[in-house]
Formats: structure tokens, sequence, C-alpha cells
């Protein structure tokens, strides 16, 4: 996985593109230069092999077929016949002296392979052969001096070749290291920033490269938006407190009012009543707090490794008379095991669960059939589902009914603020967990899905 | 019992003086944090009644202070800060309980009441008993005269609260904290029904009920007199 993501990063592609195209240019390269070389070694050869030619030539012109025979027999010798070779042959191709076996077929340059009489002699030779008057004139040189010093070519290109290749993986293979740690570490800064953990900010190295650039980008951006929030953070106490205060009073007063003697029993239940809608106008100032310190929270310290079964399972304990007296059905399905932990507030998980029980119960009519399960994803998540028989939400309003102060019930005559939902779904973002509606077929099916408890929302997975 | 009430708000700290004094409660107020630990220090309050925000010193140095001076003095925190978070804060850094602005008076009470009689130091009994109803601590089970009752966990935990605070008010929001650890007001009768479902098993069956409804505040358990 890892080895993967090295091996699939930029500059690693970048070596293997390099490597490529240098493989290219030294192949050209070495057959360029081969060829030179091979060329400028045989005319060497050829000007000692000319130049001898011309002395054999002279001395037959001179003395005469006799002194060239005689000069030749030379060459039968055996400490000459391994690199040098000379022969003469008469016009029907007899041999008349030298170290060679028989005439070349044709007149000229020519490379042969050659077996000598002489033990240990033959090879690959290069030889001219000339016509004296009747006769012909072979002079020629073994190769294998050539050879060899080719063969060193072609093997010392192939060694650098290798080298530059392997040096080149190499060094792309640590850049890509690098820089793969490097986006690795800000994937994580990136993430835990989007948990909630407004601290974190990217380290950035002297490097100064695209990275480190981007990185100085990002924290700028970072200080700017844990500014705002810790502003908001700042306004919304603000308001809290500033309305609290008044509000308190009122509450306060109310009471003093309602206490006061000699109050006839009318004006004693208006002030009741007056005391009560003060308080629900309290619960939707809470609800909207915590909603926003729930969104623009940062701290996990309340954050606990638990399982979400027994949680459902104690709630069922909590609510399974009141479905009762609604005259309605629970069914729960809850078996514990290490795959329904979650990594979470319990109290804040708790509230979401009340929520949405709640909302089955005050939704739907009798004979309702609520059910909780709790299970768990594929990625190794806890999943917790909330079903009810009851009448369901239409797939166009699945959306909107999460956004605050919507409700169903357009004319608000049903209780509630119209922020429960809401709540649900600010709780379900800050534990990292999916919060869908679905058709429960017929009934409202809410199914919320956590990221794997182990690793939690406090690491990347 | 001397009580001390320390609130920036002199309208609320004035209306606590008032109902408490009514109760035959002797309160002082004060309105500044320093000023609350200099009384709590010298003084011998047998309760104090903390606002969070105030000027001069927070409510919560103060009793950060304060039990750094291994004083057990309890103390009730009143805030206007509702969140969780700040509950769970205030009662780690040593608060005895929590309540959230605005509050009903009898909240307060019911509070002080609880908090005032609880024994110092550790609570060696493990059974309790109101008439003819016994709570065997140990053993989880409960009986009305020779009549065992069968009681699931939450009811048990219910009844002991009750039995724990005999003759005294306990409201809907302390048992919703105490019992379900519910910190927020569900919308569906939880207490009421969970209270109905505990009469019908220790009251009911029997001629003398025991648990007893106090209109709009709570519920109090108590042999009649």
């Amino acid at each position: 996985m890892l080895r993967g993501n090295i091996l699939s990063g930029a500059p690693f592609r970048a070596a293997i593109l390099f490597v490529g195209i240098f493989i290219v240019i030294l192949t050209m390269t070495s057959v360029v230069l081969y060829r030179l070389t091979e060329f400028s070694l045989y005319r060497e050869l050829e000007d000692q092999i000319d130049a001898e030619t011309v002395l054999f030539s002279e001395l037959y012109k001179r003395g005469g077929q006799g002194a060239l025979v005689s000069a030749l027999r030379q060459f039968e010798r055996p400490v000459i016949a391994q690199e040098r070779i000379a022969g003469l042959f008469d016009a029907q191709g007899n041999k008349l002296a030298g170290n060679i076996p028989s005439a070349p077929d044709l007149v000229g340059w020519q490379s042969l392979k050659m077996a000598l009489q002489r033990p240990g002699g033959g090879g690959n030779f290069h030889l001219v052969a000339v016509r004296l008057e009747a006769s012909t004139l072979v002079v020629g040189r073994n190769t294998r001096f050539i050879d060899a010093v080719l063969k060193r070519l072609v093997y010392d290109f192939a060694i650098a070749g290798l080298v530059v290749v392997l040096a080149s993986l190499l060094i792309g293979y640590v850049l890509s290291r690098r820089m793969f740690f490097k986006l690795k570490r800000l994937a994580e800064i990136l993430s835990s920033v989007s948990r909630g953990d407004m601290q974190a900010r990217v380290p950035v190295e002297s490097a100064n490269d695209q990275i480190d650039r981007i990185s100085r980008q990002i924290n700028v951006h970072l200080d700017r938006l844990s500014a705002l929030m810790s502003s908001t953070q700042n306004t919304v106490n603000a308001i809290a407190h500033d309305l609290r205060a008044p509000l308190n009073r009122v509450y306060l007063l109310l009471q003093e009012a309602g206490a006061a003697r000699g109050l006839d029993d009318e004006t004693a239940g208006l002030i009741d009543n007056a005391g009560t809608e003060l308080v629900k106008v309290n619960e939707i100032i809470d609800t909207i707090l915590r909603i926003a310190r729930i969104e623009g929270g940062s701290d996990l310290q309340h954050f606990t490794v638990f399982s979400l079964a027994d949680l459902v399972a104690e709630l069922a304990e909590v609510f399974q008379p009141i479905i009762e007296s609604a005259g309605q059905v629970l069914s729960v399905d809850v078996t514990d095991s290490p795959a329904v932990r979650v990594n979470g507030d319990k109290n804040m998980l708790r509230q979401m669960l009340v929520n949405l029980i709640e909302n089955a119960i005050c939704h739907c009519p009798a004979n309702t059939r609520i059910s909780l399960e709790t299970g768990a994803t594929p990625q190794h998540g806890a999943v917790v589902c909330i079903a009810d028989t009851g009448p369901g939400i239409g797939p166009e309003l699945r959306e909107k009914v999460l956004e605050p102060f919507f409700r169903l019930d357009a004319s608000r005559s049903s209780p509630g603020s119209g922020l429960g939902l809401t709540l649900v779904k600010a709780i379900a973002v800050r534990h990292g967990a999916t919060l869908t509606l679905e058709d429960n077929e017929p009934g409202l099916r809410v199914r919320i899905a956590f990221p794997p408890a182990l690793s939690g929302p406090a690491s990347p997975a | 019992m001397k009580i001390l009430v320390a609130d920036d708000d002199r309208s609320t700290a004035a209306f606590i003086q008032k109902g408490l004094t009514e109760h035959g409660h002797t309160v002082d107020c004060i309105h500044d944090g320093r000023d609350a630990l200099s009384y709590c220090l010298y003084n011998n309050y047998d309760l104090v009644v903390l606002d969070r925000m105030m000027p001069g010193m927070d409510g919560m140095s103060v009793l950060k202070a304060l039990r750094a001076t291994n004083s057990e003095i309890p103390v009730i925190f009143l805030t206007a800060m509702a969140d969780v978070d700040d509950r769970v804060e205030g009662l780690m850094a040593g608060g005895d309980d929590y309540l959230v602005k605005p509050f009903h008076f009898s909240e307060l009470l019911a509070r002080i009441t609880a908090l005032a009689r609880r024994p110092s130091g550790f609570d060696e009994k493990t059974t309790l008993k109101v008439h003819d109803l016994e709570l065997d601590l140990l053993t989880r089970t409960a009986k009305r005269g020779d009549s065992s009752i069968d009681l699931q966990a939450k009811e048990f935990a219910l009844l002991e609260i009750l039995m724990r605070n005999e003759g005294r008010v306990v409201t809907k929001t302390m048992l919703l904290e105490q019992v379900w650890d519910f910190n927020f007001d569900p919308r569906t009768t939880v207490v009421e029904t969970h209270i109905s479902r505990l009469r019908a098993k220790i009251d009911k069956p029997f001629d003398v009920p025991l648990i007893h409804t106090t209109r709009n505040s709570g519920y109090s358990l108590y042999a009649p007199r």
C-alpha cells in the first residue's frame, strides 16, 4: 500500500520517464561510437596491411616470384602465424608460399574466418588479395584485437547505462518517498482540522519547495478560519448571555407574581402559562446555541470509545413504556460486538438518539412499529437505524427536514421547535457519521453510519 | 441553614435571597467573585450558590480556590451556560450540582435541600427503609412488608434516589439527570411514565401510598404521618 503510493508518486514517474529517455539516447550514442571505433581500428589495420602489400609487391617487381616466395616462407614459421598471414598463389590457386591454406575466392578487401595449419592458428582475419601478374598475393591480420576492443566498448556502455538507470530509479524513489510523506502529513493535518481540531497546523520545512509554499498558504487559511470560528463562538456566547439575563429576570418576576397572595385562579393560570412559554423560548435558544457549539466545536475531550448497542438498549428500556402507552410497538435488534463500538461523546449521541426516537413516537399514530437496530458497515463502522411504519417523509423533503426551523407541518401546530433534526445532523457530522433518511416502505428509516471506532474520527483510515 | 448567594445579577440574587429566607434560611448576597471567595473563607456557610460569570473572579476560579483550601462546603453552580460540556466541567472542578438559568425557584430549593442533607463522607448504609418499604443496596432487591418486588435496574435507581431523599422533593430534572443521564428535557413523558410504572409496583398493591406528586415541581417519597 505504502510502497505502491510511493511508486505512483510524481517524482518516481519522472524518474522512470528520465530512465526511458536516457536509455534511448545511450543506445544511439553507443551505436555511433561503436561504428566510429570499429571504422578507425579497421582503417589502421588496413594501413598496416597496405604497407606490407606494397613491400611485397616491390619485392616481386625487383626480385621476381622467387624472391617473394622465399620472403613468404618466413610466414610459415609458427611464431608469426598467430597474428599475421600472407600467401602467394598461382593462377590455378595453388599455394606457392605463405601460411594461408587456400586463396580467397575474390580479389580485394575482405574479412574471413580461416583455419591455419598451425596448431592454435585460426580465427577471424582481415585481408586483402591483389593480383601480381598471373599470381595472387594475399596479406592479412588477425582481428582478435579489434574484436576485444569492441567487446570491451559494448561492455562499458552496458555498465554505465545500468549504473545510471539504477541511480535514477533510486533517486526517484527517495524523492517520491519524501514527497509522499510530506503530502501524507498534509492530508492528516487537513483531516484532523475537518474533524474540528482548529489548532492543527501544517509543518513548513526550510526547503521552500512547492509543498512548503502550499503548506504556508494552507496555514494562513487555517488561521483565518479559526479566527472566524472563534469570533462566531464569542458572538454566540455573548448573545446567549445577553439574551438569557433578561429572560431570567422575566422568569423570576413571573414566579414572584405567581407566588403573590390573593391571586384569582385565572390570573395564576395566565402567569403559569407565560412561564411555560418562556421556558420554551429558552429551550429554543439553548438548542440554537448547542447546534452552533457542536458545529463549531473543536475539542474531542469528551470522546470515548463505547458500545452503541449498549446505549441503544438502554434507551429502548427508557422508551419501551412510553411507546406502549402511545399504543405503538417497539422492536429492538441490538447485539454488542466490537463492530458496533463508536468513538464519540456519549451525552451528545444519547440526545441524538432520544430526538430520533421521540420524533417517531410523536409523529406516528397508534399501532406503528418503531424499531431500533444496530449493525456494522462494510468499512467496519457502527450503524444505528431508527425506523417506523408511520407516515414517512417524501423523498423531496428528506433534505429539507434537516434545515433549521423547517417543519413538515406548515401550520406549526405540532409541538417542537423544528430544530430537532438539525441538532441530530450537527451531532452526526461532529462524529464524522453519515445521516441518511430512507423510505422504510412504509414509514421513515433514519440511518446513521459511523466511521470505524478504532481509527475513529481521531485519525484517518 | 446559612447560605451564600454569589451572583452579579442583583435581581436574581435578591429573588433567591427572598425565597430562601421565606423557607427559613439565612442568606448573604454578594455580587463579585473575589468577595465570594473571602466570604466563604471567613464565614461558616453551610452551602454556596455560585454564578459562573462574575466580575472580579469567575465562579470556576472561586470554586477551584475554595477546593484548594480543602473546603468541602457544598457548591451549586448557577449559570447561563447551558451546554453539557460546561456542566461536566463544573462538576469535575468540584461543584456539587449545576443549575441553568432561567430556573424555577422550586428546582433550586429542591437541590439545596438534597445537598444540605447529603451525609458528609462515605455513606455506609446498605439498606434504605421507609415505612414498610425496604431497599437492599447490596443484593439490589426491594420488598414491601413481606412481599418482594421485582424491579428493573432503572426502576431500582429511581426508587433509590427517592428513598435517599425521603420527605424531600426530587424534581423531574434531577431525576432525568441522575437516573437516565439526560441533560436535556425530553419531549415525551419519560419521568411521569416511569414514576407511574414504579407506583404500580410499590404503591398500587398496598394500602398506604408512599410516592407523592408535588405539583409543578417533582416527586417525593414519605410515609404517612
